[in-house]
């Protein structure tokens, strides 16, 4: 039997991924779980692994060649000499695992194979100006035609507005990589959509730094992960959500949904733009947990190999520019999130401590909310009891009561 | 004879000479390969458009076909004017857009001269009805051959002329000839000017290599018109010493028939009859002469002209 | 219209009429030609519009004729580039072509052949449009005259416009070919046409002119543009009420005047509506949406949203029997369909 290998869903952004590498060779012999080629999305670089054991008889995708999702790049049989029948391509079945391609992998963006895009040329023209990919929009013409009304819809849709922008003589005008292309939009969506509304508050972190120390003691003592500052964070803003789930939700501009599970987000800069791989359960797992988690995440940020899993399901999110030197900044809300919490640097300040003048190590954090939904007072309250959660970290360590099977 | 008289005559035979002239060295010229276009030439037919031109006044209005160098010079026409339309060049009467078959000059009364055999003939009654309409005492005339008495065009604009009795004299050289086809094919009748009884009008028959014949009966037929007794079909007998049109050999005629027609040349004719009303020879010889300057001028003139601006094509598409 | 002109009701037959008489009154040089125009007892013409005339101007003036296309037009050619400005009616516009010659070759030609020497200020004009009389009097023959050059085309929808572009079309040094439809004429008693439309409206009783050259926004609307002329003006106006009802506002443009075309309004609305969908009367191959689908889709292909499509009478002669008139005919519900089609990507 065949079994055609195809581009898995790697939750990128953009859509079409790039073959990288292939890790085999047609003859081959592979078993299930080996790795058979290497795709960069907009956010990594993702190995695709074998679903079952077989041989290898035919690659039919290129290193370098641009494709999408579902598209069949391989073939893998039962055995090494069965005839390779290639069935008559099904274009009713637009699910990929269904199809067998008789000819070349489809061309990016071709919503059928062997079909030509139809474009009015009001909505070429629209597109081109605005750099939007044909190949990336449904028609909704009678025929499949991309109108005017499809181009406009992306457009408002990555809430971009029509700008041209002068380049002044001698600079260099160069597109965007696919990160930062997504980057761009994002935030540019959120702003659009989201009218940012801040509350800031000063945390003192003379007792969380305590707090840390011992833990970063008792953690190398055991060779356990060593928790950070931000962890500390993290952790504190998970357990806040708890007391205020309308935070830990999101908004497509009619309906709020609150999720079920506190999944935060970490913005982890990197050179080329940023990723924001998510701590699932955040407020469930204990800190040297979450501590082994945001570095491996880190770790694998900064090594493009974050996979779908880590990079989804975040419900809040928090950047951390403290290690630049910040003492405080504002964040752009990760949509469809309706909050982002961004912290400062802790640095030393001068406080008024019982009538004297003392030092404290001092934290100053940031919430952005999606004003439709959130209120100031929730906000502020918000912000209050993740303050008193830094400023009592023991309550970091201590959570409140579980269900416990009788 | 009367000095007005011997002025007329003199007149008469010099536009007939230079008619004759003109196109002779049109027909070397176009031999020679330096002539453009398209040639109907006139020569043997002078005597009717001078002695129907000579009975006009000058605001009377002449329509003349694609054969139309004859009625230009009968009417008026400058030399140079005519030459340069021929050899399509800014000073031609037309600037040059309009060529041989369509010779224009207004102001002398030569309207635009059409190249759709029979066309003229309704126009020319609808001016010469305008004319009626204004009370003016003008005459319009409508060239035409035998070919175009069978035209639907001619029944109409005859019939309408004759119904509505309007100053309008219908001319038609009958040469015998349309294109190459001999009169007796195309005409169960012998002669045309038979046809205007059909219409109530008056017919005439007159030999067209006598000018002053063809002149006679033209003066009868425009005083008709004129005093309000309506139109006239003169049909002067003629012939066309040259083909149809340039390149035209003439096969599909006798050569004993030409022979015929050329003995009775209008223009020799009228030169004795000149002298034997007393016209010095020496007078002839000098209008001879005259008319070779003018008509060496004329080409010469006209192969020296600029030729119009390709801008031009896009004037006079609407008024 | 001047504030406290005085108006009244006045149907296209007697628009035109009014265009005739105030001009004859006002020159001279105005006369009438044609067949059954002026007869004493008789019907004004095919559709009643001279009638009255003769008796104001007398018999020379408003001139009946024999049944001769070519010298009708002959004839008006020639008095016009004498000087006169003769109108000539055609009784059915397909007789037309029984003088095709002169108005092609001679009218048309005239003035640029002699190079400005003479002008023909001809007007021309030819009830068409399809009336259940059969083949050979139903043509719309504005393509003919478009492919002319040196010829104006007017073909108006309604008694204000009809005056005042007969008006003008007197006034012009060009020959005119001036359409009426026989369906709009209003024609009144006995002479009226079952099926007609008859638009009846206030028109202003004194002289104006609406100069040849422009066409008219007869409905607003953002979503797609009509082009209709004369009869097709109101089918499209009850496509546009249907289109409304289903949330598409159609924009309709009386095309008056066919040559000289006016481009710039059209382009303006077609950038607006990104749609043109042709409604025309003649039939579909080379009639006028033909070549106005051709300009349009060159100089503005980039503001199309669809392909130009055009209703149009279909490549056969119109037939007769009412049944066959009807499949022949664009009506509201074809023209729906077009937009429809159009709206949808085409």
């Amino acid at each position: 039997m065949i079994h055609p290998i195809i581009i898995p869903d790697l939750g990128a952004t953009g859509g079409d991924v790039t073959l990288e590498e292939w890790q085999v060779q047609p003859g081959q012999e592979v078993r299930a779980g080996q790795m058979l080629f290497v795709v960069t999305t907009d956010k990594a670089s993702v190995e695709v692994e074998a679903f079952r054991d077989g041989f290898i008889r035919e690659l039919l995708a290129e290193v370098g060649q641009s494709l999408p999702v579902g598209a069949v790049v391989a073939l893998l049989a039962d055995s090494l000499d069965e005839p390779l029948v290639h069935p008559v391509p099904d274009e009713t079945h637009q699910s990929a695992d269904l199809t067998v391609q008789t000819q070349a992998p489809v061309p990016p963006g071709q919503p059928d194979s062997g079909k030509r895009i139809l474009v009015s040329p009001l909505a070429r023209r629209i597109a081109h100006r605005e750099g939007i990919k044909l190949e990336l929009l449904d028609g909704s013409g009678d025929n499949g035609q991309i109108l005017k009304r499809d181009v406009i819809a992306a457009l408002s849709k990555k809430g971009v507005e029509p700008v041209r922008p002068q380049p002044e003589l001698g600079s260099i005008r160069e597109g965007l990589s696919p990160m930062q292309r997504a980057v761009a939009e994002l935030t540019q969506l959120s702003k659009r959509n989201a009218p940012h509304f801040y509350a800031s508050i000063t945390i003192d972190m003379g007792t969380a730094l305590e707090t840390r120390r011992k833990a970063v003691e008792w953690a190398d003592r055991r060779g356990w992960p060593t928790p950070t500052i931000t962890d500390l964070c993290i952790k504190a803003a998970a357990l806040s959500l708890r007391e205020f789930p309308m935070l830990n939700a999101s908004f497509d501009g009619e309906a709020i949904t609150t999720y079920a599970e506190i999944n935060i987000g970490l913005v982890v800069g990197l050179e080329q733009g940023m990723l924001v791989p998510v701590i699932q359960r955040a407020d469930q797992v204990n800190l040297y947990t979450l501590a082994g988690i945001t570095q491996r995440l880190k770790k694998m940020a900064e090594g493009g190999k974050l996979s779908a899993g880590d990079l989804g399901g975040g419900t809040f999110t928090i950047s951390n520019l403290g290690m630049f030197g910040l003492d405080s900044f504002t964040a752009v809300i990760n949509p469809p999130q309706i909050g982002i919490l961004a912290l400062g640097a802790v640095m030393d300040k001068p406080v008024v401590m019982e009538s004297s003048i003392t030092a404290r190590p001092q934290l100053n954090a940031t919430l952005s909310v999606d004003h439709r939904v959130v209120d100031g007072i929730t906000a502020a309250r918000f912000m209050a009891a993740f303050k008193e959660m830094l400023e009592n970290p023991e309550r970091l360590m201590l959570d409140a009561p579980q269900d416990v099977p009788k | 004879m009367n000095p007005l008289q011997k002025e007329k005559l003199l007149e008469m035979y010099r536009l007939m000479a230079t008619i004759r002239r003109f196109e002779d060295s049109l027909y070397q010229l176009f031999l020679q390969g330096r002539v453009p276009g398209t040639l109907h030439q006139y020569q043997g037919q002078e005597a009717v458009a001078v002695g129907v031109c000579s009975a006009l006044q000058e605001t009377d209005i002449i329509f003349s076909t694609h054969r139309p160098v004859g009625h230009g010079i009968a009417k008026g026409m400058q030399l140079t004017s005519i030459a340069g339309e021929l050899w399509g060049k800014v000073t031609g009467c037309a600037g040059g857009r309009s060529g041989q078959m369509h010779l224009t000059d207004v102001e002398v009364g030569m309207m635009p001269s059409n190249a759709i055999v029979g066309a003229n003939i309704p126009i020319a009654t609808g001016a010469a009805l305008a004319f009626k309409l204004r009370g003016e005492e003008r005459v319009a005339v409508s060239f035409f051959g035998d070919g175009a008495a069978n035209t639907g065009a001619f029944h109409e604009g005859i019939n309408l002329a004759a119904v509505k009795n309007v100053p309008v004299v219908f001319v038609c050289e009958n040469n015998q000839f349309a294109a190459s086809t001999h009169i007796s094919l195309t005409i169960k009748i012998e002669n045309i000017a038979d046809r205007a009884a059909a219409y109530g009008i008056p017919g005439v028959i007159v030999d067209g290599m006598d000018v002053l014949q063809v002149h006679q009966a033209a003066l009868e037929a425009v005083e008709r018109a004129r005093s309000g007794g309506g139109p006239t079909l003169i049909e002067t007998k003629t012939y066309r010493y040259k083909g149809h049109s340039r390149g035209d050999p003439g096969k599909y005629r006798s050569p004993e028939e030409l022979d015929q027609w050329q003995a009775r040349d209008p223009l020799p004719a009228f030169r004795e009859h000149l002298l034997a009303q007393g016209i010095v020879e020496n007078m002839l010889v000098e209008v001879e002469a005259g008319i070779d300057r003018a008509v060496n001028e004329a080409v010469r003139h006209a192969e020296n002209a600029p030729e119009p601006d390709p801008e031009e094509t896009y004037n006079y598409v609407y008024a | 219209m001047m504030p406290n002109e005085t108006t009244r009701q006045m149907t296209m037959a007697e628009a035109l009429r009014d265009a005739m008489r105030l001009a004859m009154q006002a020159d001279p040089s105005v006369f009438l030609l044609g067949e059954d125009i002026g007869v004493e007892g008789g019907f004004g013409g095919g559709f009643t519009v001279t009638l009255g005339l003769a008796e104001e101007f007398g018999h020379e003036r408003v001139l009946d004729t024999p049944i001769s296309e070519a010298a009708i037009i002959g004839a008006a050619v020639g008095a016009a580039m004498v000087g006169m400005r003769p109108v000539a009616e055609m009784q059915y516009g397909d007789f037309v072509f029984a003088g095709m010659d002169q108005v092609v070759n001679q009218a048309a030609k005239m003035h640029y052949m002699s190079a400005g020497q003479v002008r023909v200020p001809v007007v021309l004009r030819l009830p068409v449009g399809a009336s259940r009389r059969g083949a050979q009097h139903a043509q719309s023959t504005e393509a003919y005259w478009m492919h002319t050059p040196g010829l104006k085309v007017a073909c108006p929808s309604n008694p204000y416009d009809a005056k005042g572009m007969l008006y003008a079309s007197i006034r012009d040094e060009n020959p005119v070919i001036f359409l009426e439809h026989k369906l709009l004429y209003g024609g009144k008693g006995g002479r009226k046409e079952t099926t007609s439309l008859d638009p009846v409206m206030q028109v202003p009783e004194g002289r104006y002119e609406i100069p040849l050259g422009s066409i008219k926004v007869v409905r607003e609307g953002s979503d797609v543009t009509l082009l209709a002329n004369m009869l097709m003006v109101y089918r499209a106006l009850t496509a546009a009420e249907r289109l409304s009802e289903q949330g598409i506002e159609a924009e309709v443009i009386d095309m008056r005047c066919l040559a000289p075309l006016d481009m710039e309004s059209l382009g303006a609305s077609l950038e607006k509506t990104n749609r043109v969908v042709i409604v025309e009367e003649d039939n579909l191959t080379g009639g006028w949406g033909a070549e106005l689908a051709a300009r349009l889709g060159e100089e503005y292909f980039y503001y199309l949203d669809a392909p130009i499509k055009r209703v149009a009478a279909p490549d056969t002669p119109a037939p007769t029997a009412l049944s066959l008139e009807l499949e022949y005919l664009p009506d509201a519900e074809k023209i729906v369909a077009a937009v429809q089609s159009v709206m949808g990507g085409g």
